[in-house]
């Protein structure tokens, strides 16, 4: 998350920053939409909530030439029901490069010759799982390595500090917290709470409050004055108003969850 | 030790300069050494409220860039010894106040004096932000209406978040809400808002309210601070206001309409 903290208000409308981010590279071994699906269920079902939301680079270096071309389109279907987002293609064939093109996503070249070296090598699987890949084999010969692999990514959550500010929370500020966010003064209109878990505002919350922000449904926002210019779960947003009526619950004490992609509010 | 207060609103037109006029006029009739310093450089207006605007010879920006002795730029009020003003400069910007310099001057009258009011300009840019930077205390001015109150809110992050005091995490700012331009009439026909609504907003102790008043613009055009006209309601509440400032505790007045008896009634108020 690289996000700007600033009071001050800037004068460009954006700034461009650069950032490395760890990304999880599905290596096709087989072409065959149903091997590829089928392993994708039997990884899912082990862990149902650990690839939602997660990009993915799709590699096809590791394809032998006789294989089938594949259905870029219906790949990226598939990926999508079980949580998966595809976001690049890597390969280094003119038709990969045409294929990105075409889905509209971006292309990137394979890594160098070295790490093909290291493919070879018996301990393959071990390697790609330090580097957060999983192997995508055909299926007569996957099994046991497969799952082991899908087993070694499911790392354990990081648990983020609960952070809790004291003071009022005023015009322009922004806070950001990476896990819950506890405010025990008013936070005005004009102020930004922005929360990777839950946004609890013991005071009136006048400004925004955006929780779960990096995909977090389940996260929630707890208030005891609903007076709130923009409440937001996982990018699901809505802007309460005390003009039309359409918020009954302004002014009092409320929870809001995410339920079925829409936001509910309901009295404390 | 000498207490730094700044006069500040994020808004303009608010009533900074009057009031920091007003304070420092107050405070030094009291008997309390005070010098009050116009931060406002390229729309110097502290000596118009003062009417010291024809003895200006040397100013802040001249004290800051070693072109005059602090000595030099101080005029002394004609009507109290204790108070001094430090005028800003009218030819040059903002960007004419250096820290290290605002500093220096600021260490220099805290050997002479026991308060020292920065009127701040309006804004939460360069010039603002040396006014409240060296703060032990701020008198944050806000009119009863929705813009005002929200900028005032944002000078107070600032304050949180910019001052001396934030960025070496000593004691906070202590903060004072002074409410001017306050019009009970207005308030009851609902087209102000009232004072709990502003302390509920701003959530900082309430230190006085200063009624809407002709007397405040006449006396800025005499040259003589609303606090010296005793008669007046802004007078008197500008003087409540500096008792409780000295910890006084003085109930809020002018809160409420003003009930007109039947012959004011029958020909207008006056005054």
């Amino acid at each position: 998350m690289t996000l700007q903290l600033q009071t001050g208000t800037a004068a460009a409308a954006f700034k461009m920053t650069g950032g490395i981010y760890t990304l999880t590279t599905l290596e096709l071994h087989s072409t065959n939409p149903a091997d590829i699906t089928n392993q994708l269920e039997n990884m899912t079902r082990k862990a149902p909530n650990f690839f939602q939301q997660t990009p993915v680079i799709i590699a096809f270096d590791q394809l032998s030439p006789e294989q089938p071309p594949i259905d870029l389109y219906q790949l990226r279907h598939s990926l999508q029901q079980f949580g998966l987002i595809l976001i690049a293609v890597r390969g280094d064939q003119e038709s990969h490069k045409q294929d990105a093109m075409m889905a509209g996503i971006p292309w990137l070249p394979s890594p160098r010759q070295r790490n093909r070296e290291e493919e070879n090598s018996a301990d393959h699987v071990a390697s790609h799982v330090e580097t957060n890949v999983v192997i995508m084999q055909k299926s007569h010969t996957a099994s046991p390595p497969a799952a082991e692999s899908a087993n070694q990514t499911q790392t354990p959550p990081v648990i983020h500090k609960t952070t809790l500010i004291e003071h009022p929370i005023r015009s322009g500020q922004q806070v950001y917290a990476e896990g819950d966010l506890v405010i025990t003064s008013p936070v005005s209109s004009g102020a930004e709470l922005l929360a990777a878990g839950n946004i609890h505002v013991y005071g009136p919350l006048r400004g925004r409050a955006l929780a779960g922000v990096n995909g977090n449904t389940d996260a929630r926002i707890f208030c005891l004055q609903f007076e709130a210019e923009l409440i937001s779960i996982n990018g699901q947003y809505k802007m309460p108003s005390a003009a039309n009526n359409s918020d009954p619950l302004w002014g009092s004490s409320v929870i809001v969850s995410l339920e079925a992609q829409s936001l509910h509010i309901k009295k404390l | 030790m000498a207490r730094i207060i700044v006069v500040t609103s994020g808004k303009g037109g608010v009533g900074k300069t009057t009031t920091s006029a007003s304070i420092a006029t107050g405070l030094a009739l009291k008997g309390h050494r005070t010098v009050v310093i116009d931060f406002d450089v390229g729309l110097r207006n502290l000596d118009l409220l003062m009417g010291c605007e024809r003895r200006v010879v040397y100013d802040f920006v001249n004290v800051i860039n070693g072109e005059a002795e602090l000595h030099q730029a101080l005029i002394r009020d004609k009507r109290t010894e204790n108070l001094s003003i430090l005028p800003a400069s009218q030819t040059r910007d903002k960007e004419a106040l250096t820290h290290k310099g605002v500093e220096k001057v600021l260490n220099q009258l805290a050997k002479d004096f026991e308060y020292i009011i920065c009127d701040s300009p309006a804004g939460i840019e360069h010039g603002a932000l040396m006014a409240l930077y060296f703060a032990d205390e701020a008198i944050i001015t806000t009119n009863p209406e929705v813009s005002s109150v929200r900028d005032s809110d944002r000078i107070l992050g600032i304050l949180q978040s910019k001052s001396r005091r934030a960025v070496e995490n000593l004691e906070p700012v202590k903060e004072h809400l002074l409410v001017t331009r306050y019009n009970p009439e207005r308030v009851t026909r609902g087209e102000m808002l009232n004072i709990q609504d502003v302390e509920e907003i701003l959530a900082i102790p309430l230190i006085g309210v200063i009624p809407e008043s002709t007397s405040v613009l006449k006396a800025s055009n005499q040259g003589v601070p609303v606090v010296c006209n005793a008669d007046s309601d802004a007078g008197q509440a500008y003087n409540d206001v500096v008792a409780r400032f000295l910890g006084e505790d003085i109930p809020h007045r002018f809160l409420e309409p003003v009930r007109k008896g039947f012959l004011q009634r029958m020909f207008g108020g006056i005054g």
